[in-house]
């Protein structure tokens, strides 16, 4: 559904801020993400990563000058609705409803989709990017290793034909080879023509596959570094630790 | 006292409790509501019932679904889904509020007396099977629990609706991220409650013949205690435990000699105190049995 | 009351030492109900004997206070410890002939049971708090929202037992009369003042500070699960004892004991009081239990039907509970929290003591 030829703004983010009882986790940060970009946010626990991904499908009140997803303000807007406007997040801590199998963990991904044309192949390219999901089928989900629940969580959430994919920490917890296999993931969905928007502690993987990767430290945008900044060890970890 | 006789007429208790154990147990699992106003869905359906029957059997049956839908529907428009983020503590005395308030409403509808109909008088005969006679209305009352067991089963598992329904019973929050419309799989688990509570209304006034203002509270009393001691938020725990206390109730009356017949009630309590030192977290918790339902 | 507070902090700032803004939530609660008290019984003869009512439920609903707002979990029992209250001070205070004719199958002892009316009431404390204290040791064992559902099956039992049980009472639900009135508007008002102090000293031990601050966290820290099982059946037996009193104080004014009396309209009416007034805090108890006894009053008034020259203007019968109903659940709507917020009293001069219970709402 994108237009991939030219490319076009997806989402807007300007001066967003959060906060939990007065106590502020984000306190005004910009940022964009362009038709099938791969964009990356990276920063230490509790620099606010978590509540800009949480903000952006409204699942906590946030205040923005902008929050706009293909020209239209997200903010005030519930949750489900913005998922069916094209936005699928991927919760931090592979978030599967785990007493239902794994087939009709995917078959809830689709409930956000437009409609359902090109769901089966969908559901194919799933299955060739994650091939245990398709083996593992009718198993309950929380019987999965966290790797392959994981997996399921970002099917699942591709099922829904996003625009933008956000995912949520998505290596927390994972063995290494796990990690490498959503990283290649990652690859994939972005050459599908997907954006895709990724929070994560793990600077350099992140990045070096971004296109472009804020770093966010105590809830301010320090730093925006690009994918040759990759294997400059000084500069991330000044990044992370601040100036 | 024929044992069969005895076992039939329990289990027929029983399946009605279940059925209201599975109406709160399904409200409880998309918005952790234990909803004790669920009885009066029940006394209004069974109101619907004893006053349209004499008039005309269907009319009745298809009234007392519409009134008891529509009734958990206003529930949640009017009450619960301005609470809908408050803790559970806060929403079960709303409801408890919201069942008295109603009892209150009927009572100034409908008066204080029971009203009295013969809803299916021909329920009330019974079949022999050799020596043993067996009260049609326990055989009817256990294929139609049964039956809705069952097809709301299909409906959890084999339907679009359904699956939402059970996705957003386990992380509602997750849910609604997937796309899942909060507000109808809300609202849809309400209007289950309703049709279950039409269906009890109907073995109950089969039954009795009468309904008064609080005509539905001890079957959702019992029914929540039921799902208490089942495992509350687990529906298939829920619906044994109210199955467990329903069939207890009807044992004890059968059975109690009588000169402690008055405390059967009382024994069914004590039972469930018994049950809640022994399995604290619910009989069934942490069993797999307990997810299918 | 609530103006009045903010135009004198804006005036003086008058710091207090700690201690004394502690007393203060004694002496406020305390000063309140006293001064309610002494306008209600100026006001009309109803208003006074409406007044005796408001009394009993305010040290029910004090009694509830001290286990719900501790340890944040509900109970819908406590009524089954007021009656059993009600039901140790009638045995214990209607004359031995009277019990023999009405209740011909009492145990024998119990027939010859009598006891002085304070006498009485203390032993319905401690029937009520023993009574809690069997009850708490399977309820306390559950999780927070399942005790509460299960105290529903505490309360049944209870009635249950009562009603049938005619070895300690009357015939299958029948009404013990004849009780001798002892207590008059002014001993009750002295017994509810004492019950608010009584509350106040339990919610300053150490016990019930750890309860608050396990509330909230109860989730958070299972760890600490069998330490909150502990105080909590402390919290409760001290509020079943409590709640013992306002049986017998209820009962006393009553003049009659029934079990089917104690309803779940009962439960209701304090439940009500408590939310409305907002149940993590002693002044809320007390401001709620205040406020719709009031209003109850009131409504009883309009019940009654009230002349306006040539119109009677009256309320059917029975829409007590409606209001009430529609009060309570708009409370929780809009104001979840209660009237109080669920903090406690604050010095009216000054500011900065509200902090610490004001954490508590959420």
């Amino acid at each position: 559904m994108t237009d991939h030829t030219t490319p076009q703004r997806l989402l807007e983010v300007s001066d967003l801020r959060v906060s939990y009882r007065g106590i502020a986790a984000v306190s005004g940060i910009d940022f964009h993400v362009d038709a099938g970009e791969l964009v990356g946010i990276i920063g230490p626990n509790g620099a606010g990563k978590s509540s800009t991904m949480h903000a952006l499908v409204g699942a906590v009140r946030a205040q923005a000058d902008t929050l706009e997803f293909e020209g239209s303000s997200l903010l005030g807007r519930p949750t489900e609705r913005i998922a069916r406007s094209g936005i699928a997040l991927v919760q931090e801590g592979h978030n599967v409803f785990s007493r239902l199998t794994v087939r009709e963990n995917l078959k809830l991904g689709a409930t956000a989709r437009p409609n359902s044309d090109g769901l089966e192949d969908d559901l194919q390219w799933v299955y060739t990017l994650f091939p245990i999901l398709e083996e593992f089928s009718d198993r309950q989900a929380g019987l999965l290793s966290g790797g392959q629940q994981q997996q399921l969580a970002i099917g699942r959430a591709l099922l829904s034909a996003p625009k933008l994919l956000a995912l949520d920490e998505p290596s927390l917890g994972l063995s290494p080879t796990a990690v490498d296999t959503v990283f290649s993931s990652i690859e994939s969905i972005r050459e599908r023509g997907t954006a895709v928007l990724i929070v994560e502690q793990r600077a350099q993987q992140t990045v070096a596959a971004a296109d472009r990767t804020y770093v966010l430290s105590e809830g301010r945008i320090t730093m925006m570094l690009g994918p040759e900044d990759a294997h400059n060890s000084a500069l991330l970890m000044k990044a992370y630790l601040g100036s | 006292m024929n044992l069969i006789q005895a076992l039939i007429d329990a289990t027929s208790t029983g399946a009605v409790y279940a059925l209201a154990a599975l109406g709160i147990g399904l409200v409880f699992g998309v918005m952790r509501l234990a909803n004790f106003a669920n009885g009066e869905l029940i006394t209004a359906a069974g109101y619907a019932l004893v006053l349209l029957w004499p008039v005309s059997w269907p009319l009745a049956i298809i009234a007392a679904i519409v009134v008891s839908v529509a009734l958990a529907l206003f529930m949640d428009v009017a009450v619960f889904r301005w609470i809908r983020s408050q803790p559970p503590a806060t929403l079960l005395i709303a409801s408890f509020g919201l069942s008295i308030l109603l009892q209150r409403v009927f009572d100034g509808i409908f008066g204080t007396n029971v009203i009295s109909a013969a809803v299916a008088p021909g329920l009330a005969a019974s079949i022999r099977i050799g020596d043993l006679r067996i009260n049609l209305i326990s055989i009817v009352s256990i294929a139609l629990a049964a039956v809705l067991l069952l097809l709301i089963r299909f409906f959890l598992t084999r339907t679009p609706m359904g699956l939402q329904v059970q996705a957003a019973s386990e992380d509602f929050r997750a849910a609604r991220v997937l796309g899942i419309r909060a507000g109808v799989v809300i609202a849809l688990t309400f209007a289950i409650s309703g049709v279950l509570a039409a269906a009890i209304a109907f073995v109950l006034t089969t039954q009795s013949g009468g309904v008064g203002p609080t005509f539905g509270v001890q079957v959702t009393l019992f029914a929540l205690i039921g799902s208490t001691i089942g495992g509350l938020g687990r529906l298939g725990g829920s619906v044994v435990g109210g199955f467990v206390v329903g069939f207890a109730i009807s044992i004890f009356t059968t059975w109690l000699p009588s000169w402690i017949n008055d405390f059967r009630i009382a024994f069914v309590y004590l039972l469930v105190a018994v049950v809640l030192v022994i399995a604290p977290n619910g009989l069934f918790a942490g069993r797999a049995v307990k997810e299918r339902a | 009351m609530k103006q009045q507070q903010s135009e004198r902090r804006g005036l003086t700032r008058f710091a207090v030492p700690e201690p004394v803004a502690k007393l203060w939530t004694l002496a406020a609660p305390v000063l309140v109900v006293w001064l309610v008290s002494l306008g209600a019984s100026a006001l009309s003869q109803t208003a006074a004997i409406d007044l005796g009512y408001a009394l009993a439920n305010l040290i029910i609903v004090v009694a509830m206070w001290t286990f719900i707002g501790n340890s944040g979990v509900l109970s819908f029992g406590h009524i089954a410890f007021v009656a059993v209250g009600a039901w140790t001070l009638s045995l214990l205070t209607i004359p031995s002939n009277i019990k023999a004719a009405i209740m011909p199958d009492l145990f024998p002892f119990l027939i010859d049971a009598q006891a002085n009316p304070l006498v009485a009431l203390v032993i319905a404390a401690l029937v009520g708090g023993l009574l809690a204290l069997l009850s708490g040791l399977a309820l306390m064992r559950l999780n927070g929202l399942e005790a509460g559902i299960a105290t529903f099956a505490l309360l049944m039992l209870v009635v249950q037992v009562l009603t049938y049980f005619k070895q300690i009472g009357p015939k299958s639900g029948q009404s013990m009369t004849g009780l001798p009135r002892s207590f008059d508007l002014q001993s009750v008002l002295v017994i509810a003042l004492v019950v608010i102090a009584l509350a106040w000293c339990y919610g300053q031990s150490r016990s019930a500070r750890l309860l608050r601050a396990s509330r909230d966290s109860i989730q958070a820290a299972p760890a600490s699960g069998i330490t909150v099982t502990r105080h909590r059946l402390i919290a409760f037996t001290v509020s079943g004892a409590l709640a013992g009193v306002g049986g017998g104080v209820w009962a006393q004014l009553n003049g009659v004991a029934q079990a089917s009396q104690f309803s779940l309209d009962f439960t209701f009416t304090t439940i009500a009081m408590l939310v409305v007034g907002g149940m993590l805090s002693l002044w809320g108890a007390v401001v709620g239990a205040l406020a719709i006894s009031a209003l109850s009053h009131l409504l009883g008034v309009l019940e009654k039907g009230l002349q306006f020259g040539d119109v009677m203007v009256s309320l059917p019968s029975g829409s007590r509970l409606i209001v009430l109903g529609a009060i309570m659940v708009l409370v929780l709507i809009f104001r979840p929290s209660g009237i109080t917020g669920g903090r406690e009293a604050t010095w009216p001069f000054v500011a900065h003591i509200r902090r610490a219970p004001a954490a508590q709402t959420s």
